[in-house]
């Protein structure tokens, strides 16, 4: 499940990201299975995102609340082999809101190596795939087309119909493949925005993804003002 | 004495676990402080939520999945009437087993 309401920090979910990662590592070594582990997990990131909410009091978590927190809970080993209640055994009960310790009081888990090098946005590469289909109409079909305009003018008495209009089912079809590059383009470059303004800085690439959802359109635009003008 | 404590509290736990559902549907750490009450149990995250999650996978709780205004979805579960039907056979057999315990541990029985 992905963090939904409560935008974490990338400073601060790293450290809840790191604490369930060590979590699903120990339940990995324990033989948990899948969907029980990832429903343990599911309910501890709830946990997390409650007691931070309880302890913030509406401001903005910081890290040290949120190694406070952790602080509280068990050492992700508890969720390994030693079972369900091996790790507290003998365990003093635990004070239900115990104040917050030092960030050095009694961090069970370990330090992040600090955040993660932002990845490039994948989805914005995939849009440029958008142009091979429009650029192969420019150069194979474009050619043809303007030959079939020659032949009509040059033909005698009237001439041949030229080929894209005896087989108009072609043109359609040529026409489409050049459409839906543009169109993934465009939506590639959508939702590379909306991954990369999610990703809260660990994503890069919002220029190139700007770049696939405006060029097509305002390419488009140009051309229906120019042929607009023309026509006029 | 600690490994003996701990034994007699992971045979307890299902039981603890059924019975904070018995009022209705909770999410896990509404479920975790519901326990925390019962002070000597000391029910921990790593003891309560691998027993939802079995015995959700059992077919004795009933799990829903509902937004939080405080982060993730939460994970609300329910005793299902399987799950209530064994829940009325351990309460039944608790009370039995206590009085057995007490009379036999604290010299009730005549």
């Amino acid at each position: 499940m992905t963090d939904a309401r409560m935008d974490l920090p990338p400073d601060v979910r790293i450290h809840v990201d790191v604490y369930l990662d060590a979590v699903r590592a120990a339940q990995m070594a324990a033989g948990v299975p899948s969907d029980e582990a990832a429903g343990i997990r599911d309910d501890l990131r709830a946990q997390i995102y409650d007691m931070l909410s309880a302890r913030a009091a509406g401001r903005a978590p910081a890290p040290e609340d949120v190694q406070a927190v952790l602080a509280q809970l068990e050492p992700p080993e508890a969720f390994g082999p030693a079972g369900e209640a091996g790790a507290d055994a003998g365990a003093p009960p635990r004070a239900a809101a115990p104040p917050a310790p030092a960030a050095a009081a009694a961090p069970p888990v370990p330090a992040p190596p600090g955040p993660p090098k932002p990845k490039f946005c994948r989805t914005a590469l995939l849009g440029l795939l958008g142009f091979l289909p429009v650029m192969g109409f420019c150069v194979l079909l474009v050619p043809l087309f303007v030959l079939g305009v020659h032949v009509q003018h040059v033909g005698p008495e009237g001439g041949p119909l030229p080929a894209m209009s005896r087989m108009p089912w072609l043109a359609v079809c040529a026409g489409l493949i050049p459409l839906a590059g543009m169109l993934w383009t465009t939506v590639c470059g959508i939702a590379a925005i909306v991954q990369i303004r999610r990703a809260a800085g660990q994503l890069t690439g919002l220029w190139l993804a700007v770049f696939d959802t405006v060029v097509f359109p305002i390419i488009v635009f140009v051309i229906l003002v120019v042929g607009a003008l023309t026509c006029a | 004495m600690a490994g003996w404590v701990s034994q007699v509290r992971k045979g307890l736990v299902e039981l603890c676990v059924m019975a904070a559902l018995r009022g209705g549907e909770a999410y896990g750490y509404e479920i975790l402080r519901r326990l925390a009450e019962a002070d000597p149990l000391a029910i921990t995250e790593s003891t309560v939520y691998p027993v939802l999650a079995r015995l959700a996978n059992e077919g004795l709780l009933a799990v829903r999945v509902a937004a939080s205004p405080e982060g993730p979805p939460r994970r609300y579960y329910r005793l299902t009437a399987e799950g209530r039907r064994r829940l009325a056979e351990m309460r039944s057999y608790w009370k039995e087993l206590d009085a057995a315990v007490s009379a036999l541990v604290f010299g009730d029985r005549p």
